[in-house]
């Protein structure tokens, strides 16, 4: 429960540490103001030249990308809301009438892949929390972070990219917590409760137990590869191939994650696929929605003409 | 043998150079973190700004934010110095993570190569709980909840070090532990240096290479291991080992990550008894 909560308050605080940072980091060094008669010293070198620009650094080959829009109060609002809607859900605990068991091929996924050794399962469980971690932040850390700003010298780019993250994940996050709550579902895993594993354990405890439905690894992992797939595509950020191969590489990630929580007996297969599912529909669909338009030119424009026509007037264009 | 000390000391000296600076500790933090921060202020911002290494010694407040993917850790540091350079002062830091809430406070001196810190840390955990006193554990028993919750106390003193060697530097790091406040008969899992201790003393060390990379050799990519030992646990002798990154954007902001796994415990705990903590940022400021 707190895990989730905590998630959520990280890839918002990563997004609002790191907006301050850009804008102390180019912040042009204060000049006193030269005098009006006498030509003024030069400033004071804090710095040795050959550190302050480093000559082999690819940043100002590209121009500025007009990828996403500009932040506005909106998103602030929609990541405020988000968290606290995302917080709330992962406080309160999950309804009383509870959803026990698998549904369609669930039974037989988990019968498929599951690992037979309890051992075995919170290894698997171990390496999908590193999957996760890994996915959660690499949308902020090293694409936005890393790649748009440092590498690229594109600060603006990377603010628009840490808030449509930020955006993306927390709206995932909301949903999954609510769902998670309302559906009340029991993890395939409890059925052990009680025997192989304690009752009184935190994963036999009421508000582990039954958040099965749907998978927020799988939402997340899904939501991150969408997210990295989309903006490296439309910004461009690495260039090919390796905006392919990094979309690729998140998704079979996110892929990886998912499974490995079917097999760790945490979810059934319905609860990962319907995270990849919601996960990949939110981290495809924020990104879009901030998609900033091409400035219209005149070829592409819309032309509206009135015409006289036989009768009167009729309306003509180009579109 | 007098001599050769001497000659052995003036020649890592010599190989130090002016510019190595004091590395900054874990804080009561995940451990190790830190310990690829040998010349943190030969780093110079990408921006053209300046370094904190420049400037004079003087009273200064800081500010260090880390997180990551699962943890917040700002820490406010107040003394007088060079800040993040070469400083004596107290640090002071809340610890907000997925498996507890904490604080820790205490004193620090940064010189050059050098950096010693002595304070106390206390952690009240979400999930685990006191554990008996037994051989060795598993996942099933840190996860046992029938006992009451474990808030522990942590008297530590931590000495890190870096010696530019070659294209890197030798990094080295060693901590003494008394745990506090655990019930007699008991034991608890020590959130910070993600050990199962049986009080008083836990003691820690690690020894690692770093090589230096990135235009201003501003970066570093490592490998450490970790010995752990509880002297009141037989057999408790505890190693790990792993690459440790860190990659410096600006004097403001890194770019960190751990992922020190367990190879030798008598406990099977999983990821938590390693120090993993992926990827994460640091941004630091202070006042001029």
């Amino acid at each position: 429960l707190r895990v989730r909560v905590l998630s959520l308050l990280v890839a918002l605080a990563a997004s609002v540490v790191a907006a301050p940072a850009y804008a102390q980091d180019d912040a042009p060094p204060a000049e006193p103001p030269p005098e009006p008669t006498e030509p003024s010293p030069p400033p004071l070198a804090l710095t040795p030249p050959e550190l302050v620009a480093p000559p082999d650094r690819p940043r100002a080959l590209r121009p500025p990308s007009t990828w996403l829009a500009d932040p506005t109060l909106a998103d602030a609002i929609v990541i405020g809301a988000g968290s606290a809607a995302a917080i709330a859900s992962a406080i309160v605990a999950p309804q009383s009438k509870h959803w026990v068991g698998g549904r369609l091929f669930d039974e037989d996924v988990r019968d498929a892949i599951r690992l037979k050794t309890l051992d075995g399962r919170y290894r698997i469980r171990d390496a999908s929390d590193v999957g996760l971690s890994l996915a959660v932040t690499w949308p902020f850390f090293i694409d936005a972070l890393y790649t748009a700003w440092y590498v690229r010298d594109d600060p603006a780019l990377a603010r628009r990219l840490a808030t449509v993250d930020a955006e993306a994940m927390v709206i995932i996050g909301a949903v999954q917590e609510a769902t998670t709550g309302l559906a009340s579902r029991e993890r395939p895993y409890a059925r052990d409760c009680g025997t192989a594993i304690p009752e009184k354990s935190a994963d036999c405890d009421g508000s582990v137990r039954y958040r099965s439905f749907f998978s927020g690894h799988s939402a997340l992992s899904f939501a991150s590869a969408s997210l990295v797939c989309v903006n490296h595509l439309g910004a461009e950020l690495l260039g090919a191939p390796w905006d392919a191969l990094s979309c690729v590489s998140a998704y079979a990630v996110a892929t990886t994650t998912a499974t490995f929580r079917v097999m760790g007996d945490m979810h059934y297969a319905t609860d990962v696929i319907t995270g990849a599912l919601a996960g990949t529909l939110v981290g495809v669909g924020i990104p879009l929605l901030h998609h900033r338009s091409a400035p219209e030119t005149k070829e592409n424009a819309l032309h509206v003409n009135l015409v006289p026509v036989a009768g009167g007037l009729g309306v003509g264009g180009v579109f | 043998l007098k001599r050769v000390l001497v000659v052995a000391l003036v020649v890592a000296g010599a190989l130090t150079g002016t510019h190595a600076s004091a590395q900054e500790t874990t804080h009561g933090g995940v451990p190790g973190d830190d310990l690829l921060a040998p010349r943190v202020d030969d780093v110079v911002d990408p921006t053209g700004a300046r370094t904190w290494r420049e400037g004079e010694p003087r009273w200064f407040a800081a500010t260090t934010i880390d997180a990551g993917y699962l943890y917040l850790r700002p820490r406010l540091t107040l003394g007088y110095g060079k800040p993040f350079n070469t400083w004596v002062g107290i640090d002071l830091n809340p610890i907000v993570q997925s498996s507890g809430l904490g604080a820790y406070g205490g004193l620090r001196v940064a010189i050059p190569y050098s950096d010693l810190r002595v304070g106390a840390r206390w952690f009240s955990a979400f999930t685990h709980s006191y554990l008996p006193e037994q051989p060795s554990y598993d996942r099933l028993d840190i996860d046992d909840t029938t006992r009451a919750k474990a808030r522990v106390t942590t008297l530590e003193a931590e000495l890190t070090t870096a010696i530019p060697a070659g294209p890197g530097d030798i990094v080295a790091l060693g901590s003494v532990s008394d745990v506090l406040g655990v019930p007699t008969g008991s034991v608890a899992f020590e959130e910070t240096l993600h050990i199962i201790t049986a009080p008083p003393l836990v003691w820690r060390v690690r020894g690692g290479y770093a090589l230096k990379v990135g235009d201003h050799r501003q970066h570093s990519i490592g490998l450490v291991a970790d010995v752990l030992d509880v002297p009141k646990r037989d057999d408790s002798l505890s190693l790990r080992a792993g690459p440790v990154i860190r990659f410096v954007l600006s004097r403001h902001l890194e770019l960190r990550g751990s992922f020190v796994m367990t190879l030798v415990s008598p406990d099977r705990i999983g990821l938590v008894g390693g120090d993993f903590t992926e990827l994460g940022i640091r941004w630091r400021t202070a006042t001029e």
